[in-house]
Order: C-alpha cells, then structure tokens, then sequence
C-alpha cells in the first residue's frame, strides 16, 4: 500500500513538474512519461511478488492441517490392519493377510517377509498405508507361528 | 486488453496538443475504475475464500485431535484387558467393560458416551476421554475388538470421521 502512494504522489508531482516545464518553455515532457511507465511496472510488480508470498503462505498452513488429518486416519487404520493380522492365522512366507476394509480413497496393503537369520515361523509383514496413490504410513510388525 | 489500452495511451499523447494532456481522460479514467474494481473483486473473493478454508481447517483438527485421543485411550486399555462383557459372538453393544489385574491389582474400565462425551471410568473414576464423539459401538470376535465411532466437529459444514478400528485384548 504504501508503495502505491509513494508511486501516485512521484505520478503527481512528475506531473506537476511537467507541467511547469511546459508553461517555462523547456522540453522535459517525453523522458517524464518513460519514467512514470518503468515506476508503474515496478510497483505492480512489487506488489505482485507481496500478495504471491502472502497467499503462498496462507494456503501452506492449510495443506498442513490437511496432511496431519490424513496421517492421523493413516496411524489408526495401520494399528488396525496390524492387530487383525496379528490375532490372524499364521500365513507362510511369502504370503499376504486379508486387510481391512477402509475408508473411501484409502488404500491397504501388506506383505510378507522372511526375517534375516530366522527360520519359517518368524516373518516380517509390511503394512502400507496410501491415500489416493500417497504413501502415508509404512510400518513393520514381526508375526510368529505359535 | 491493459497493453492496446497502453498503446491507445501513448499514441494519443503523441498525436493530441500539450493541453490535451493535463488530467485523465474518460476513457483512462474509466479503465482504471474497471480494472480497479476488477482486482478489488478479485481480492475480496480470495480473501472470503481463505477464511472458508481456515474454518475447514479448524474443524478438521478438532476432529483429529478427537480421534486421536478416543483411539489412544481404548488401544491402551483393551491391550491390557484379560476379559470383556461385549458378547463373542453376538450384536455390537453400546458399552464395554474390559477387566485385567496387573501388580496393581484388579482392574475395571468402562467405556460409555455421555451426549456426545466418550467417558472412560476406570476403577469408579470417570473422565472425559473424547469429545463430538457418536454411534459408539463395539463387535468382538475372538480376542479382538472392533470399536466404531464418529466424530463430528462443532465448526464447519459437518467435517467427520468415522472410525472403524481393531484392537487385539490381551490372550488368556
């Protein structure tokens, strides 16, 4: 804002000046008008990047609230998928549990792995947690048959 | 439309007499105020579109912080419990009771809404766990528990989530 006015009070008094060079007979009219095109574009421009910055940074804090709402749906729906597979019956290596069924645009996986050193009852299974193609939650739990 | 507007501009200052030049013209005039009104227009609509926006994202936060609070309280709980009155199998009941004796000694919790409060009394001491909590409702099979709700947040235009979570009670 204060911008603007700095550039209408230089618009107004180039003006002046102009015209009072005019009325003297002297020829400074034209370099005035280049002048007052080249402050005009800088002020917008000025004001272009202010309110760019200022709308970045408020659509920013609304991206985060977004993101932690859809990572705290992404927490419970893994802690769900991890103890129904766990309360499951032992599936051999590699192998998938069935998954739960979750909410609109969600999406549930799981995979088996061997665990490095162990023998056929202890497994690895990765649960995966994507939100319209975004992985937001990869987590790990150990299964054994028992 | 600005820059053959400029152009008009600058041709008419070059073809008009010096006095013609003094003060804006209807047209210059006219144009300012359009474009003038324009980006006021435009300003306006960002700004109320903004405040929408922040209004959704509060709402939603109440709703995560709600879920949140409700998830971490039954998880804690119903991994400790050792038996629970919610009928295995049978109908999804609207209260539970998890019992489990630890070196404490014995313990019982019971989750139940109040209005819209999730109350946990524990051990005959009851506390507001969850708040914009509704349709609690728990199905047992086995040793674990399906707990359902919905949270709704007082602001917005009905921002919800329902939840639908497995919780593993503690084997024998």
């Amino acid at each position: 804002m204060i911008a603007i006015l700095k550039q209408t009070l230089k618009f107004l008094s180039g003006r002046q000046a102009a015209e009072a060079a005019r009325s003297s007979g002297h020829r400074s009219s034209r370099s005035q008008r280049g002048v007052i095109l080249v402050e005009a574009l800088v002020a917008i421009a000025i004001m272009g990047s202010a309110t760019t910055a200022m709308l970045t940074s408020l659509s920013s804090g609304a991206i985060t609230t977004s993101r932690t709402a859809l990572r705290g749906t992404a927490d419970w729906l893994a802690t769900s998928e991890a103890n129904l597979i766990q309360e499951a019956p032992f599936q051999a290596t590699p192998g998938t549990y069935t998954n739960i069924a979750p909410p609109t645009d969600y999406v549930v996986t799981n995979a088996t792995t061997p665990v490095i050193g162990g023998d056929a009852q202890i497994q690895t299974v990765t649960i995966t947690i994507s939100y319209q193609g975004l992985v937001l939650v990869t987590t790990e739990i150990l299964k054994v048959d028992r | 439309m600005i820059l053959s507007r400029i152009r008009d501009f600058t041709s008419l200052r070059s073809a008009t007499s010096r006095s013609r030049q003094l003060g804006f013209t209807l047209v210059e005039l006219t144009a300012g105020i359009g474009l003038s009104a324009l980006i006021g227009g435009v300003m306006v609509t960002a700004i109320f579109e903004l405040n929408k926006a922040s209004v959704n994202g509060q709402a939603q936060q109440a709703v995560t912080v709600q879920v949140r609070a409700a998830t971490l309280w039954l998880e804690r709980d119903i991994s400790r419990a050792a038996s629970s009155n919610v009928p295995d199998p049978g109908a999804p009941v609207a209260t539970a009771q998890f019992d489990w004796t630890d070196e404490s000694g014995a313990h019982v919790c019971i989750y139940a809404l109040t209005g819209t409060d999730l109350i946990r009394t524990c051990d005959g001491t009851p506390s507001s766990v969850a708040r914009y909590i509704s349709g609690l409702q728990f199905t047992r099979s086995g040793s674990l528990l399906n707990v359902g709700f919905t949270a709704t947040a007082p602001i917005g235009a009905g921002k919800s989530e329902t939840v639908s979570i497995n919780l593993a009670m503690r084997s024998g």
